[in-house]
């Protein structure tokens, strides 16, 4: 069996939320994505920052 | 002879006592007012003018019969629409919401109400106090007094609306990123957030509790000050009037440099500084930390609780939260528990610096936003970020109050005043010398018809 192909940002973006039950219709995950990427890469700077990375 | 509603809360509730107005009176003014002036500003989301004017001719029976009575007896007060009012119903400006009068008041309003306070109006908000002025709302976002095509800035947007526009002389506000202090500032009012965990949030619809404050909006600092005191159940009226010579302030004119600030800012805080020398308080630049690690550790909290918050409505109702709402709180899906843990620990990091920079001085001042109130136009493709510098002293606790401070195309701008936590008498101190001292300011309003001639009021 070959590996899965990774989950792409926006199929990443789009299981966070099902794991909270909430489910955007695709046009509206993608259109938040951009935001939610700059996000987490502010939250890893901060957690490099309190030293948990 | 002057409208009762065109004199400061301490007047009103003087004159109250003393039998020269009476509460059914007043609070006839403020139904006029309201009448006359909210088509045009559209500030008021559930007005109680029958329930009001009933707690009005109750506030008089009292005076009447001489009973002691508190510090706001008799005096109508509004309250954003995220913060229950026992018997009126909320909307908390979404569609998402089916509104049901609350089981009873916030425990600020409750405060409010046991000094003698009534709550006449809910007032305009933002939806659940998140992003900016949408038109799939409830309401329709409260227009600036000073200028209808601007807005009023945020999520406080009815209670600066009410207060700039005469309708009220305070209102009851709440501060998740600048909430109360930057639509003061827009609305050329006066907000105050308080030090984090003064003013109790029970009962005011949570964004991000680990940021939340509950604070007053209010047509002068004197007038902020007492409602905070009401609010908070301790003195800060106390250095009103007290000669703030030698008072030291810190400048944080570094945190103003940026190329979003509008041309006129930086001219119109130094002239308050100019103005608060002359004062008697030396003032000297701070030199203050980075500014921009304050706003991401805040936006991570922020973005992270907030989901938090709404997930379970969000999952239900999701369709019907407004498009900007939808779009702001699903972009915090990506951050983790971990993340959140690190961005509030950072934040300690963070406010100890604040508090090395301030140490030096009494307070710090900076501009409340950066520039004045944008148009309507510019939301028309949906939400915009309006630069401010109000978020690190959410996620440091600081108190920080807002007070007009010149203007910019005919719109206000806002001085913020920054101090150690616990001293909000000492911001109001200052503040209040500060607005007495300024040029008055006031929105291009249309006037009122002549007692008499308007609703019949006495």
């Amino acid at each position: 069996m070959p590996d899965p192909a990774p989950l792409s940002d926006q199929d990443t973006l789009a299981a966070a939320l099902a794991e909270l039950g909430i489910a955007p219709p695709p046009a509206e995950v993608a259109a938040a994505l951009p935001a939610a990427l700059s996000l987490r890469e502010t939250a890893r700077r901060l957690r490099a920052e309190a030293g948990d990375d | 002879m002057t409208d009762p509603l065109d004199t400061p809360l301490a007047e009103q509730a003087l004159a109250l006592r003393q039998g020269a107005l009476t509460a059914p009176a007043l609070m006839q003014a403020a139904l006029d007012r309201i009448a006359a002036r909210d088509p045009g500003i559209g500030a008021v989301a559930y007005l109680d003018a029958g329930g009001a004017m009933q707690a009005a001719e109750a506030a008089q029976a009292a005076l009447d019969a001489g009973e002691a009575v508190g510090p706001l007896h008799g005096l109508p007060l509004g309250v954003k629409d995220i913060v229950d009012v026992a018997g009126q119903p909320g909307t908390f400006g979404s569609a998402s919401v089916d509104p049901v009068p609350a089981a009873r008041d916030a425990e600020a309003v409750a405060r409010l109400r046991a000094a003698g306070a009534i709550p006449l109006a809910k007032l305009v908000t933002y939806e659940f106090a998140l992003t900016g002025p949408a038109w799939d709302q409830p309401h329709p976002p409260a227009r600036n007094p000073w200028n209808g095509a601007h807005i009023t800035g945020g999520s406080s947007s009815g209670s600066a609306a009410a207060v700039a526009g005469g309708l009220l002389r305070g209102a009851v506000g709440t501060d998740t990123g600048g909430s109360i202090r930057s639509p003061a500032a827009y609305c050329g009012v006066t907000g105050l957030k308080p030090t984090r965990g003064l003013v109790p949030a029970e009962g005011a619809f949570p964004l991000s509790p680990h940021l939340d404050c509950v604070g007053p909006l209010a047509a002068t600092p004197a007038e902020a000050a007492l409602l905070l005191e009401v609010m908070a159940g301790r003195p800060v009226t106390e250095r009103l009037g007290q000669d703030p010579t030698g008072l030291r302030i810190g400048y944080a004119r570094g945190w103003l440099e940026d190329a979003a600030a509008h041309p006129a800012l930086l001219p119109a805080l130094d002239d308050a500084v100019g103005l608060l020398s002359r004062l008697g308080m030396p003032v000297v630049l701070a030199d203050l930390p980075p500014y921009a690690p304050y706003e991401e550790a805040a936006s991570v909290i922020l973005q992270a609780e907030a989901l938090e918050v709404h997930a379970p409505r969000l999952a239900q109702h999701y369709d019907r939260y407004g498009r900007d709402a939808r779009a702001n709180l699903i972009s915090g899906a990506l951050l983790t528990p971990e993340d959140l843990a690190a961005a509030r620990q950072v934040a300690k990091g963070l406010t100890a610096a604040m508090d090395a920079a301030l140490a030096p001085f009494d307070v710090l001042i900076c501009a409340t936003t950066l520039g004045p109130a944008l148009p309507f136009s510019a939301f028309e493709g949906g939400a915009v970020w309006t630069p401010m510098r109000t978020f690190p002293f959410n996620l440091t606790g600081h108190p920080a109050i807002s007070v007009p401070c010149g203007l910019a195309e005919g719109l206000p701008l806002g001085l913020q005043i920054i101090g150690r936590p616990g001293e909000e008498a000492r911001l109001c101190q200052i503040a209040q010398a500060f607005f007495e001292a300024s040029l008055p300011l006031a929105p291009p309003l249309p006037p009122m018809p002549p007692r008499g001639q308007d609703s019949g009021a006495p």
